[in-house]
C-alpha cells in the first residue's frame, strides 16, 4: 500500500506543479482569496480583486499576484507530511485517510504562512533578492516546524500511549 | 553526535522543499535560466542556514534521545 501512496503523492506533486506553472488568478482564486483576506487582517492594508493581477491594494501599492500563491509550499507540505506518515500507510483505508490529512492540513498551513510571509515582505518592502531570501527563510522555516508539529509529535504521542 | 542525530528528521522537509522548488523546475528546464541559478543559490543557502540553525539547538539542548 505504501508504494501506492507514494505513486499518489508523486502524481499530485508533479500536476500540481504543471498546473501552478500556468495558473491564472481566477483558478488560483483557493489560496489567493484567504490569503489576501489574512494579510489585510494582519497589516490594514485594503485588498480587491483584479481578474488580471491578484489582489491589489491602491494604498500599500502590492500586488498579491498569482505567484504569491504559495502552492510550492503546499505541495512540498504535502510532500513532507505523506513521506512521514508512510510507516502508517499499510492499509489502503489507512493511506487514503493519512493522504486527506496531508492535504488538509498543507492547504491551511498554506494560508498561515503565505499570509505571514506576505505581510512580512508588505512591511519591510523587501525586493528582489531580499524577498525571495524571506521567503525560502519563512517557507523552510515554517515546513519544518509543520513537519516536527505534525508528524514527529504524533510519533511521540503514539509512543507515550 | 547523538544530539546532531537527533536533527536527521529534517532531511524530510528540506528534501521535500529542494524537490518541489530546484528539482522539478529544473526537470521542466529552468536550469539554463540566470534568475533560476540565483534562486537555487538562495534555496541552497536557505536549506543549510536552517539545517545549522536545528544542529545547534539540537547541539545546545538537554542530551537525550528526544528533546
Amino acid at each position: 500500500m505504501q508504494v501506492g501512496a507514494i505513486a499518489v503523492t508523486a502524481v499530485v506533486v508533479v500536476f500540481g506543479k504543471q498546473f501552478y506553472r500556468a495558473a491564472t488568478a481566477d483558478e488560483l482564486q483557493w489560496l489567493l482569496a484567504p490569503v489576501a483576506k489574512l494579510v489585510g487582517w494582519m497589516t490594514g492594508a485594503r485588498f480587491a480583486y483584479d481578474a488580471e493581477l491578484g489582489w491589489v491594494s491602491r494604498d500599500a501599492r502590492f500586488v498579491i499576484a498569482p505567484v504569491c500563491a504559495g502552492l510550492n509550499f503546499a505541495l512540498a507540505a504535502f510532500l513532507a507530511l505523506s513521506l512521514g506518515w508512510l510507516p502508517a500507510m499499510r492499509r489502503a483505508r489507512d493511506a487514503a485517510a493519512r493522504l486527506l490529512g496531508a492535504a488538509v492540513i498543507a492547504y491551511a498551513a498554506t494560508i498561515v504562512v503565505d499570509s505571514l510571509r506576505i505581510a512580512l515582505a508588505l512591511e519591510t518592502r523587501a525586493d528582489g533578492a531580499a524577498h525571495e531570501a524571506l521567503g525560502v527563510v519563512v517557507y523552510l522555516g515554517a515546513l519544518c516546524a509543520l513537519y516536527a508539529l505534525v508528524v514527529r509529535g504524533r510519533r511521540q504521542h503514539v509512543a507515550a500511549a | 553526535m547523538s544530539r546532531l542525530r537527533r536533527s536527521a528528521w529534517l532531511v524530510v522537509p528540506i528534501a521535500a522543499y529542494f524537490a518541489i522548488t530546484v528539482l522539478l523546475p529544473a526537470a521542466n528546464g529552468a536550469a539554463h535560466r540566470a534568475e533560476f541559478v540565483k534562486h537555487v543559490v538562495l534555496v541552497v543557502l536557505g536549506c543549510a542556514a536552517v539545517f545549522v540553525v536545528a544542529c545547534a539547538i539540537a547541539w545546545l539542548g538537554p542530551k537525550g534521545d528526544r528533546p
